[in-house]
């Protein structure tokens, strides 16, 4: 068996920040957090994307975790302005750092939207997965 | 503020994978404000190196400390219990820092995590400047407050060389201002253009490094 | 006549003549026989050649050996020193040491930034840890000091004095153009006798600087020799043009070699008339030719602007 056909069956463990204001009214307060068997997905609120700092997205990759997706509004919706393009910087900053050190930079990833209900983070969380199943799992991940 | 920027991350991980237990030292002040080696850059690269050496099979526990000034002793002291419990250290504070650190916790290694390199301004947000070079004869009274030492290629005292662009930037770097076209085009706006004709003599450079190492005795403030 | 040092070079502009130097630059390896070979193709065809010191900051043989070498081919040198390489103590002790081996012509540069030898197809030394000590007009006072009052920068006595007839050079284009005929008068206050000036292409332009320095009795008080490179290709102009500070081709020139079925024939045509017109500029002194990396087009060149034979000076 190949390498990328091994992980893929492999399941996928993926973070996802998410802006508190890109929520969909009616996703308040929920819990998304869902297993399934080829992605595990651990949904975290944040108050806005621009709180997400460079150590924090680090510590969760070097827990282990194979992908992190953050889930900011759109710049112009963006309700402290620069919030959600302070974000994309520090996501371009760390994938460069990750590079440097020999890890996939698309096991960071941002996305803009407005509105999200669980099942549209969830769809989100998957496609991260996705792009990173063929680079397989996190070395960090605990022997 | 004292610049510093971190060393290329492969070399960083090459001076730990030999270690067990490392502890990575920021310090808040000038390497805070040059985003080098402040408490947020301690926490990034902690997990960066822990990453890296893991990647590379070696498996080290670095754990971190941010000390207000690495360069009093009174705060390098805090360090003393977790520099107790691991095998090297490694500093992103200045030169200063690092020298203090290897001097209270000798024998232990302490690994310069940063290379420092000017006497810098922020200019904005992420763009830093150098602005002094500690040469020890100030003389940004006659060069209009721009120093020709520090912010010129070549140092020149008595005016540009021939390597100012049309654009009146330095030869050596197309981003960096000709400092001479700046002295003369603030000597023009005050009406001092004049005071520029002066021939500055040859500098007396024994104040800076260049006249040996630097130590300053002030008996009124020894106990 | 009343000449300090008595070089050629000194006697020439002395004796009113239209001089005329150029320029020789170093092997990058150690064989003096690259340096006797232009030696010979240059032979009588200027009053002094200037020896360049390890230009664009790549490395070559010294600029006081290269000069002493064509010294014994019987070619007169301006041997050429920059203060990128060298404090001041260094300096002084080789211009004693150039005075002993019969070199009586120095030109005072600041000289180019050792970045600069990375910028071509060569590595150069961009890892340099570059001097700076003294500046180039600084460097000018020093050699004054030491040929008229016989005293080092330090104020250490020598005897007997080191006579050297001083050159200095001039970028009449550069910004802060205002600034720059009072750089002039600085380098000629600290004692330059000789200037050569960064290669001039537009000639309305420097007539224009010329007569602010004449304005300011500078060109009594120093010879002026304006600086002219062959030009061999369109391309060449406009690189010059755009990437060589204090360098400016009016676009007249460029589109004119472009246009031509011969550009070297065409560029030295241009030169031609260059040299024709500093000639007739009042307050110019000579003129300093450079064909760079391409010394054998000089004779040429120069028999065509009827700049030979060249003086003998008793």
């Amino acid at each position: 068996m190949s390498k990328k056909t091994q992980n893929s069956n492999k399941n996928v463990e993926v973070v996802v920040l998410y802006c508190q204001h890109g929520l969909s009214d009616d996703a308040k307060g929920s819990d998304w957090s869902q297993k399934s068997t080829d992605v595990s997905v651990r949904a975290i609120m944040m108050p806005c994307s621009s709180k997400i700092e460079v150590p924090y997205i680090l510590k969760i990759l070097q827990a282990g975790v194979d992908a992190v997706e953050i889930v900011a509004c759109p710049e112009k919706s963006c309700k402290f302005l620069i919030g959600s393009r302070r974000a994309e910087k520090r996501i371009e900053y760390i994938r460069g750092l990750l590079e440097k050190i020999g890890y996939e930079p698309q096991r960071v990833g941002i996305s803009r939207k407005l509105s999200q209900s669980p099942e549209k983070l969830i769809e989100l969380a998957k496609a991260r997965a996705d792009a990173v199943r063929s680079v397989g799992t996190n070395p960090m991940k605990g022997e | 503020m004292i610049f510093a920027e971190w060393k290329p991350l492969d070399e960083l991980v090459d001076k730990l994978k030999a270690h067990k237990k490392v502890l990575l030292v920021g310090c808040a002040t000038c390497v805070a404000e040059c985003a080098a080696g402040g408490e947020k850059e301690t926490e990034t690269l902690a997990p960066l190196l822990t990453m890296a050496l893991k990647k590379q099979g070696h498996t080290v526990d670095i754990t971190t400390a941010t000390l207000e000034k690495q360069c009093e002793w009174e705060f390098v002291e805090e360090l003393a219990e977790k520099a107790a419990n691991v095998d090297a250290i490694m500093s992103l504070a200045c030169g200063i820092g690092i020298q203090a650190l290897a001097e209270r916790f000798d024998p232990m290694p302490v690994y310069p995590g940063v290379n420092t390199s000017s006497l810098t301004i922020r200019e904005e947000d992420g763009v830093w400047a150098g602005r002094c070079a500690a040469c020890g004869d100030c003389v940004l009274d006659q060069t209009f407050g721009f120093c020709p030492i520090a912010r010129c290629a070549k140092s020149l005292l008595n005016g540009p060389c021939g390597g100012t662009r049309k654009d009146g930037k330095c030869e050596v770097n197309e981003d960096v201002d000709c400092i001479w076209n700046l002295i003369v085009e603030r000597a023009e706006q005050r009406g001092q253009l004049e005071s520029l004709a002066e021939i500055r003599k040859t500098k007396n450079w024994s104040n800076s490094r260049h006249g040996g190492p630097k130590k300053v005795v002030r008996e009124d403030l020894k106990k | 006549m009343k000449t300090i040092v008595g070089s050629n070079l000194e006697r020439t502009l002395a004796g009113g003549h239209f001089a005329l130097t150029a320029e020789v630059g170093p092997p990058r390896g150690p064989d003096p026989a690259d340096v006797v070979k232009k030696a010979k193709i240059l032979h009588g065809v200027a009053d002094a050649f200037n020896v360049t010191d390890n230009q664009t900051a790549v490395v070559r043989m010294s600029s006081i050996a290269a000069s002493k070498v064509l010294l014994e081919e019987g070619l007169e040198p301006v041997m050429q020193i920059v203060c990128r390489d060298r404090n001041r103590i260094a300096i002084q002790s080789d211009l004693l040491g150039a005075w002993a081996l019969g070199l009586r012509n120095v030109l005072c540069l600041s000289g180019d930034h050792q970045s600069a030898g990375a910028g071509g197809k060569l590595n150069g030394h961009p890892g340099a840890k570059n001097v700076y000590d003294v500046d180039s007009i600084q460097l000018i006072s020093i050699v004054k000091g030491l040929r008229d009052n016989a005293i080092q920068d330090g104020g250490d006595a020598i005897s007997p004095a080191a006579p050297f007839f001083i050159g200095a050079a001039w970028t009449p284009f550069g910004p802060p153009e205002k600034f720059r005929t009072i750089r002039l008068a600085k380098k000629i206050n600290a004692g330059a006798d000789f200037i050569q000036t960064q290669a001039v292409y537009d000639m309305k332009r420097f007539a224009e600087a010329v007569r602010r320095a004449e304005d300011m009795g500078l060109t009594e008080k120093a010879a002026i020799l304006p600086g002219i490179i062959i030009p061999r290709s369109a391309g060449m102009l406009k690189y010059m043009n755009a990437s060589v500070p204090g360098i400016e081709v009016p676009d007249e020139m460029i589109q004119r070699m472009k246009d031509s079925a011969d550009p070297k024939e065409e560029g030295i045509k241009i030169t031609l008339e260059l040299i024709d017109g500093v000639k007739n500029l009042s307050g110019i002194k000579g003129v300093h030719l450079q064909a760079i990396e391409a010394e054998e087009l000089l004779p040429d060149v120069i028999k065509a602007a009827g700049l030979l034979p060249r003086p003998k000076i008793d």
